[in-house]
């Protein structure tokens, strides 16, 4: 099963380089192991995360693309979504067989046929728009329902801080 | 002694918001463990032939509904075959259940058929717009089954069975994975079959039943991919339902196009939540020679407890009022014969006349080869099967027993 996971992130790695989407880099940090990835995604515009470039892994599973890959942003985030470590939490992410029914029923979900470009589409407009349903940090979920002003300034320091503007 | 939980002595302490707030997290990180958990799963994804009276012997202690059904099961379906429980069984039996009935069908040309069908069923991705690098290594491990199956078919190989098992059992997740997308884009491209059934559009049914691997296949979701696989491929399906229902054997449900009663049948036990293989005698039987072990225990000698049940479903009528064009129809289908229905001849000695099948191919390429029987090259010559007046076959339109080829 690994080799048809290694075939296949290899050729999503040549499509992601070969018409790469905007504001999104990722490729395997190693050459001789597809299975873990580094990405930078943008800061989408017109929202507090603007102007920052935030660095994630990428786990695959051996049975990718059957399951789906588990991401982590290695810098700080303020994000309702995003775990205090760095998990992102995010529908088309979860493992097949989770119950449906605790989302939203629009969203996307995890099959064989999404990508990892697909993937990195999706964080990036949830950076722009939390999902109110899943609250992976509790305490962002709750400033940014109660005091937006606030979310927003935390937001911005985490900017600050991966662009090493303030330590 | 587990150390008391923190969050209790909080309580105190904390104000009522808080304690809510930590319950939430608490609750949150829970909720990721388990959906991080995956449970560990045993045995083959499909496994190796068995006789059906070790099922009956799994439930001797289990609810009587159970020990009755089972039992009863024995002399009608000998056989079965498990499946392992991931989620994805009703996917796998239903597949191998498929390519095993391609093999009994010991047909070249309808293994070709069939490929050619799921390669052109291919292009319903291409217009979903689903790009070729996503699917392109599944659809190539779901053809090395064909390859196998036609293969086998070809060397006569005695352990077909086997290899096409371990074949299915390499290439299942990539074929399950390939035959979810194929059924996906089956199910959007006639949406009215299923609506009425769903709670929910086709689209958003399919992105959370059909398309995610590993998610257990539902009533509809089984009908959709047994419309999209089987039954194109002239073949039936029964599912039997092995559950608590009450009465002494199990409730049946037939899949079926209707226009072929005598199509070979790809038998399913569901136990809620669960789908294995089941066989009856006949299934496995001597249609093709070279074929599996277990013949010898399958000699029937009175064959009145095994009527076909579809031998009461449809147009038997037409069958004893039109005897030879039943019968030529069946030998022209394919080569596999159907021994059902040569039970209910009306006399022992009436043999239908001999009429020569006309062959799958009928170009002049085809004619002039060695490939044709009738040609003095063929590897397996027939003179008998030399019918020049099939030449024109266009202008015999009409004439019932030839049409099908």
């Amino acid at each position: 099963m690994s080799s048809v996971a290694a075939r296949r992130l290899l050729k999503e790695y040549r499509q992601l380089v070969d018409e790469a989407p905007d504001g999104i880099t990722a490729g395997p940090i190693d050459e001789d192991n597809l299975f873990e990835w580094e990405c930078l995604i943008q800061g989408p515009d017109d929202t507090p995360f603007e102007g920052g470039v935030f660095p994630a892994t990428l786990s695959f599973p051996k049975d990718y693309p059957l399951s789906p890959p588990k991401m982590r942003f290695t810098c700080e985030m303020f994000h309702p979504n995003i775990y205090k470590d760095g998990t992102v939490c995010i529908s088309i992410l979860h493992p097949p067989g989770d119950d449906p029914n605790q989302y939203e029923s629009a969203s996307e979900r995890w099959s064989p046929i999404q990508s990892v470009e697909k993937i990195l589409i999706s964080v990036m407009s949830m950076l722009a728009e939390p999902n109110d349903e899943s609250g992976a940090n509790v305490d962002a979920s709750k400033v940014w329902r109660e005091d937006r002003g606030g979310y927003e300034r935390e937001v911005k320091r985490c900017v600050r801080r991966v662009l090493g503007i303030e330590g | 002694m587990p150390t008391p939980q923190p969050f209790v002595q909080d309580v105190s302490v904390a104000s009522p918001e808080l304690t809510s707030f930590n319950e939430a997290q608490r609750l949150a990180e829970m909720e990721k463990l388990s959906s991080d958990y995956t449970p560990e799963y045993t045995g083959p994804l499909v496994g190796d032939l068995k006789s059906s009276r070790e099922l009956a012997h799994e439930y001797v202690g289990a609810d009587p509904i159970y020990v009755t059904k089972t039992s009863a099961m024995y002399p009608a379906y000998t056989h079965y075959r498990k499946i392992r429980g991931d989620g994805n069984c009703a996917w796998r039996a239903i597949a191998f259940g498929y390519f095993e009935l391609l093999l009994r069908s010991n047909s070249v040309d309808v293994v070709n058929r069939e490929r050619a069908r799921l390669r052109s069923l291919g292009n319903l991705l291409k217009a979903a717009d689903i790009r070729d690098y996503l699917y392109e290594d599944f659809a190539t491990d779901t053809d090395s089954v064909f390859q196998v199956i036609s293969t086998s078919i070809l060397e006569e190989d005695p352990n077909a069975a086997s290899a096409l098992l371990t074949q299915f059992n390499e290439a299942s997740d990539s074929s399950v994975a390939y035959l979810k997308m194929l059924t996906s884009a089956w199910m959007k491209s006639r949406p009215g079959d299923y609506e009425a059934y769903l709670e929910t559009s086709v689209l958003e049914y399919c992105s959370i039943f059909i398309e995610p691997f590993g998610v257990e296949l539902d009533h509809v979701g089984v009908k959709a991919f047994i419309d999209c696989l089987v039954i194109p491929a002239d073949f039936r399906v029964e599912i039997s339902y092995l559950d608590r229902s009450p009465g002494s054997e199990m409730n049946i449900h037939h899949f079926e196009s209707g226009e072929n009663p005598y199509a070979p049948t790809l038998r399913l036990l569901y136990r809620p939540g669960h789908y294995d293989i089941i066989y009856k005698a006949e299934d496995l039987s001597e249609l093709v020679p070279f074929l599996d072990k277990p013949q010898a225990s399958l000699v029937q000698v009175s064959f009145m407890p095994h009527l076909p049940d579809q031998f009461f479903e449809s147009t038997p009528l037409n069958f004893f009022l039109q005897p030879v064009n039943s019968v030529a129809n069946t030998t022209t289908t394919s080569i596999r014969t159907n021994d059902d229905r040569d039970r209910f001849r009306a006399s022992l000695f009436q043999y239908p006349p001999f009429q020569p099948s006309p062959l799958p191919f009928q170009t002049s390429i085809f004619r002039n080869s060695a490939y044709n029987p009738s040609h003095y090259q063929s590897e397996n010559f027939q003179p008998e099967l030399y019918q020049p007046e099939l030449t024109d076959v266009s202008s015999r339109g009409g004439h019932g027993s030839r049409r099908r080829v």
